[in-house]
């Protein structure tokens, strides 16, 4: 496993994100499965080992002793899922054993997840600052931001690249880095194994915080299997992906 | 056994049997008993299993219900008739059963009216029970009902399970199954031919009576009909009057000769052509192939000859219409309001149309079958000759037309193929039955392999059907979210789990899959509809056509789909064809044809007498022989002929240098697609390539941005490698995954109608695919995933017919002959110039993504 480096002291490890003891990771949906049964399609529930092995591993590797889990830790808004109750409190109780410090911040997806974190005596917070100056937040929605904070790290946008080739299409995780405002802002792909994500060069951006005029300018770093892969810029994919084959 | 009924009964035999009443009703409308009558009537009398073929408007409805009337009159007429379900009638189309319900009004008044003469109310209730029944009438049907049950294959299968309704079925002694043929070539007709064993394991012995229209072999219909017992098939009288009713038909040409003239005058010949052939008849039914085909049509008469046609004397009528537009079109062609009509496939179908003096199939109709099908729509009336004209636009639809025209008239029809052990109609089946009552496991296999579907199952699959539904693939804890059944292995016994599972079975049954569209929106109108397949492959900037326009797409959110207008050639081909395979009986008989013309071309005949063969073995006229005869000798002087001996292959370069190899083997597109993708999966394996795929009914071809050689790998493959290739070739495609969603919806996995919801399919495509992909980690050999499979190259393609291809040329009974072209030889044309279909992909993931990686860096570079 490799840390490829974004910026100054912020890396990329796997799906995470390495900032001197902080590992951050982001958008597990825990309760996903039980809600897809609910809509008729009847899938086991296969995600929670997959995400305890894959953290365990980067934990290992990066010897992180905090961590930061950058919203929607659960999938369901309005309540919590019977699958929700079980992965989620066993997934706290994971967290608290092997790190010593446990950030949980709120994304759209959890209204009803400090109500468990609560018992574990961890809270939700809106947003968390690293080293006076990287802001960790979810990024469904705007805040106002402090004139320190240099470097945003967003989740939610869930972001993919669907890279190419004739009609064969693969879609890969990525990480993206780019400007916003007099600062600059890191997207974090989903920390769970249902989708890759949404296509950022097909479907219609999610959070507030990414504006389609701009993005074009955005690097990107493809996650596959613990690799991580430069890509360049946005524009650069694009213009591949019409050279026909 | 199955017989053809030789024997054929006198009109004072057949009326000896029936009820005087319905003798004196009977004689009072018609002269004498129809052909089909004299060989069935006293058959179904004595209670024994008839299919009855026969073109459409020959009265084969009333050949199956006189009997039946009669024997409920002689009931009633003896105060027998009990409270009871005495005869179930099944047709695949609502329509269908509102159409036979009035049409058995005019029998049943009737023989009232005589029965009433003698002071005796008949009272013999008919009624049509189907999805759209409402509560109320339900309810009436339970109370008082009806001696004749009118309704489809998916309502009998609820019926089955209805607590309370299902014992007014324990009296049935009919069940008359129309339009059988349209049934037993696809999942619907596997799940009713398991309604009928389970029917039968209920109340025991029935008469079961098919209609179906000409199809061949009527013996593998007739046992479809009637199913097996202990392993063999049970008796089953067939009565084949089919080439009673005339046919008139012809194949004509809009232009004198087709080769030559290009397509843009062609196609206005054919307007023209149209034009006049409509504007000769009272009322004309045209065929297309296609939805797009027929709203073409439409939009073209109307534009061309605008005196002629407006809306209030020409309408379309296809699938994608609103059910108000289809009843609209068929209600005012009863009613002779229009000229003509313009359908796809919707009309093939026997529902009550009105007098048609002309139908007209625009294209080859791809098979024999349906062009009887289609051209037995008109002349509806008995002793009325069918009159047909089929119009071809181009150079292959010639040829093809012209086979058709000739087996056609010759009698030779293409045979039908039945689905067999499907596991996903089996799953909701055996869901279904466990409602009904615990089983033993052993004797319910036994039940299921009285049908001809599933005669041959083998107790693996059973077995892992049986698992699949107890839940076996997810943990003990979690089985009361997944298990629809439970099996108990040590008393051998399985039955249902859950509460609400006879509401889900309800809810749920069915084999149609429920298909989305996407719409297409262009600056905020809605410019037309796109399949889901179609859209998931479009990324920003692609243009592709829709409705003749070129669009560029934009981004789609959910099911609808953002797109400007562009110009120029579009970049995505659309490979989702809807197009009809070209039946593989008439492709031999299309290889036949040109083995004889290269003979005769390599003997040197003359082209007199050249023409002469072409006019006599295919019935053509003077335009259409000469155009063949010019197509098959450019093919014989600038390449080779391939035929039934002869597969060519060539080789041909194109733009760019780009390499074709073109297989000239007319099997059909559903044997090529087996064929092709099993071929280009050697060749990409062994080259390291993606290779392109393009596949039409005459051939395919292979294309990469290298050079390949496809015959070595073509030798690679062989009748024994054929399946395991093909199963490697299509893991991952698009038609695998679609195929998945269907078979997972069938085998109940994914529930379209759960607590009270009906689910988008939109949303169902993509998460089956979170499915799949679990499925696939999980077991590949899993039994949904299995019968996904099964059915992507068993029944969307033709792996039978392509390994019985493949023999052939182990054998040496079929040469592969190298040709190398500058220029596509003339038979190759048209696969060329169609662009490619699919392209196969040799590269696992990591190694595509490393590749495009690279590409990517190399080019900031």
């Amino acid at each position: 496993m490799q840390y490829t480096k974004i910026i100054d002291n912020i890396n990329i490890i796997d799906l995470g994100i390495k900032i001197d003891d902080y590992l951050i990771i982001s958008d597990l949906h825990l309760g996903y499965e039980e809600s897809l049964n609910k809509e008729g399609i009847m899938i086991p529930k296969f995600q929670y080992n997959k995400i305890l092995d894959r953290l365990s591993e980067i934990q290992i590797e990066s010897a992180c002793t905090k961590i930061i889990i950058n919203g929607d830790l659960k999938h369901e808004f309005g309540k919590i899922s019977k699958q929700e109750w079980i992965e989620v409190n066993k997934f706290l109780d994971y967290l608290t054993n092997e790190f010593l410090e446990v950030i949980l911040i709120k994304g759209n997806h959890d209204n009803f997840t400090n109500i468990i974190s609560e018992k574990k005596n961890l809270k939700l917070c809106d947003s968390y600052l690293i080293n006076d100056k990287i802001l960790c937040i979810h990024g469904h929605k705007l805040i106002k931001l402090e004139t320190n904070v240099e470097y945003l790290i967003i989740g939610h946008e869930h972001p993919c690249i669907g890279l190419r080739s004739g009609e064969r299409v693969e879609k890969i995780k990525t990480f993206l880095y780019g400007p916003y405002n007099d600062k600059k802002i890191i997207v974090m792909p989903s920390f769970n194994f249902i989708s890759e994500g949404s296509d950022i060069l097909h479907e219609k951006l999610l959070s507030p915080f990414l504006k389609k005029e701009n993005i074009y300018d955005f690097e990107v770093y493809g996650v596959e299997n613990f690799e991580v892969l430069f890509f360049g810029k946005i524009s650069n994919i694009l213009k591949k992906n019409k050279k026909k084959v | 056994m199955i017989r053809k009924q030789t024997k054929k009964y006198s009109q004072k035999e057949i009326h000896k049997t029936l009820h005087p009443w319905v003798s004196e009703w009977f004689n009072s409308k018609f002269e004498k008993f129809t052909p089909a009558q004299e060989y069935a009537i006293m058959d179904i009398h004595k209670q024994k299993n008839v299919l009855i073929s026969s073109p459409t408007g020959s009265g084969k409805t009333l050949t199956a219900f006189l009997s039946i009337i009669s024997e409920l009159t002689s009931l009633s007429d003896e105060n027998l008739l009990e409270d009871k379900i005495y005869c179930i009638y099944i047709s695949p189309l609502k329509a269908l059963d509102n159409d036979i319900e009035k049409n058995l009004n005019e029998p049943l008044d009737g023989i009232n009216k005589i029965a009433l003469k003698e002071n005796k109310e008949l009272n013999i209730r008919k009624a049509v029970r189907t999805g759209d029944t409402s509560q109320y009438e339900r309810n009436k049907m339970l109370k008082k009902p009806p001696h004749i049950l009118i309704t489809t294959p998916e309502t009998l299968s609820i019926l089955l399970v209805a607590p309370k309704f299902r014992e007014k079925l324990s009296n049935v002694k009919y069940v008359i199954i129309d339009e059988i043929h349209s049934l037993a070539d696809n999942k619907r007709g596997v799940h009713l031919s398991l309604s009928l064993e389970r029917l039968q394991h209920l109340i025991g012995n029935y008469t079961r009576i098919g209609l179906s229209a000409t199809v061949y072999p009527l013996e593998k219909v007739a046992s479809f009909l009637v199913g097996y017992e202990y392993g063999q098939v049970r008796d089953c009288f067939i009565v084949d009057i089919n080439y009673l009713k005339q046919l008139d038909i012809k194949v004509l040409c809009p232009v004198e000769d087709i080769i030559l003239t290009n397509p843009e005058e062609t196609n206005l010949a054919m307007y023209e052509l149209l034009d006049d052939l409509i504007q000769k008849h009272e009322t004309t039914l045209i065929f297309t192939n296609t939805r797009s085909g027929t709203e073409n049509i439409v939009f073209n008469l109307k534009r061309k000859f605008p005196n002629h046609y407006d809306s209030n004397n020409i309408m379309a009528h296809h699938s994608s219409l609103s059910k108000e537009i289809r009843f609209e079109t068929e209600s005012n062609l009863k009613e002779g309001k229009l000229k003509v009509v313009v359908s796809s496939t919707s009309l093939e179908l026997g529902i009550d149309i009105g007098h048609i003096d002309l139908v007209i199939l625009v294209s080859s109709p791809k098979s024999v079958s349906r062009a009887l099908q289609r051209i037995g729509r008109s002349g509806h009336q008995l002793h009325e000759k069918s009159k047909g004209r089929i119009i071809v636009v181009g150079r292959d639809d010639l040829i093809e037309c012209s086979l058709i025209l000739k087996n056609a008239i010759e009698g030779h029809i293409d045979s039908l193929n039945i689905p067999c052990n499907c596991l996903d109609v089996l799953s909701q089946h055996i869901y279904g039955m466990s409602i009904e009552n615990k089983w033993d496991i052993d004797y319910a296999f036994d039940v299921i392999r009285k049908s001809y579907c599933y005669k041959d199952l083998s107790s693996e699959d059973y077995f892992s059907v049986l698992s699949y539904m107890a839940g076996e693939y997810t943990s003990l804890e979690e089985r009361y979210v997944y298990a629809k059944i439970w099996v108990d292995y040590d008393s051998n016994q399985f039955g249902k789990r859950g509460k609400l599972a006879r509401m889900l079975y309800s809810t749920n049954i069915g084999t149609i899959p429920d298909r989305s569209a996407a719409v297409v929106k262009c600056g905020g109108k809605v410019v037309g509809r796109i399949e889901e397949e179609f859209m998931e492959k479009l990324q920003k900037g692609d243009t592709f056509v829709l409705g003749g326009n070129i669009y560029r797409f934009n981004y789609a959110r959910g099911m609808s789909v953002n797109v400007s207008p562009a110009n120029g050639p579009p970049t995505i081909p659309s490979w989702f064809s809807e197009e009809l395979p070209l039946s593989f009986d008439l492709s031999l008989d299309i290889q036949r044809f040109r083995a004889n013309m290269d003979g005769k071309l390599y003997y040197g005949r003359s082209k007199t007498e050249i023409i002469e063969f072409i006019q006599e073995y295919l019935y053509v006229d003077d335009n259409a022989a000469n155009s063949i005869f010019e197509y098959f000798r450019e093919q014989f002087l600038y390449a080779e002929i391939p035929s039934n001996q002869r597969l060519v292959v060539e080789f041909y370069t194109g733009f760019g240098g780009r390499k074709f190899v073109i297989f000239h083997s007319l099997f059909g597109r559903r044997v090529n697609d087996a064929l092709s993708r099993a071929v280009a999966y050697i060749v990409a394996k062994k080259y390291k390539r993606d290779v392109m795929i393009s596949i039409s009914d005459n051939g395919f071809y292979l294309s990469s941005e290298g050079k390949i050689n496809g015959i070595e790998s073509f030798y690679e493959l062989s009748s024994e490698n054929l399946e395991n290739t093909l199963i490697n070739a299509i893991d991952k495609t698009e038609t695998l995954a679609s195929r998945f969603r269907h078979c997972a919806g069938r085998s109940l996995m994914i529930l379209r109608r759960y607590k009270g919801q009906d689910k988008s399919v939109g949303r169902q495509q993509v998460k089956s695919k979170i499915l799949l992909k679990f499925v696939e980690n999980m077991d590949n050999e899993f039994s949904i995933l299995k019968e996904a499979r099964r059915e992507v190259i068993e029944d969307y393609m033709d792996i039978k017919n392509a390994k019985r291809v493949l023999q052939w040329i182990e054998s040496g009974q079929m040469e592969i002959k190298q040709i190398n072209t500058k220029i596509p030889s003339p038979f190759a044309f048209n696969l060329v110039s169609q662009g490619y279909l699919d392209v196969l992909k040799y590269e696992d993931r990591i190694e595509f993504i490393k590749r495009m990686h690279q590409a990517i860096i190399n080019q900031i570079d």
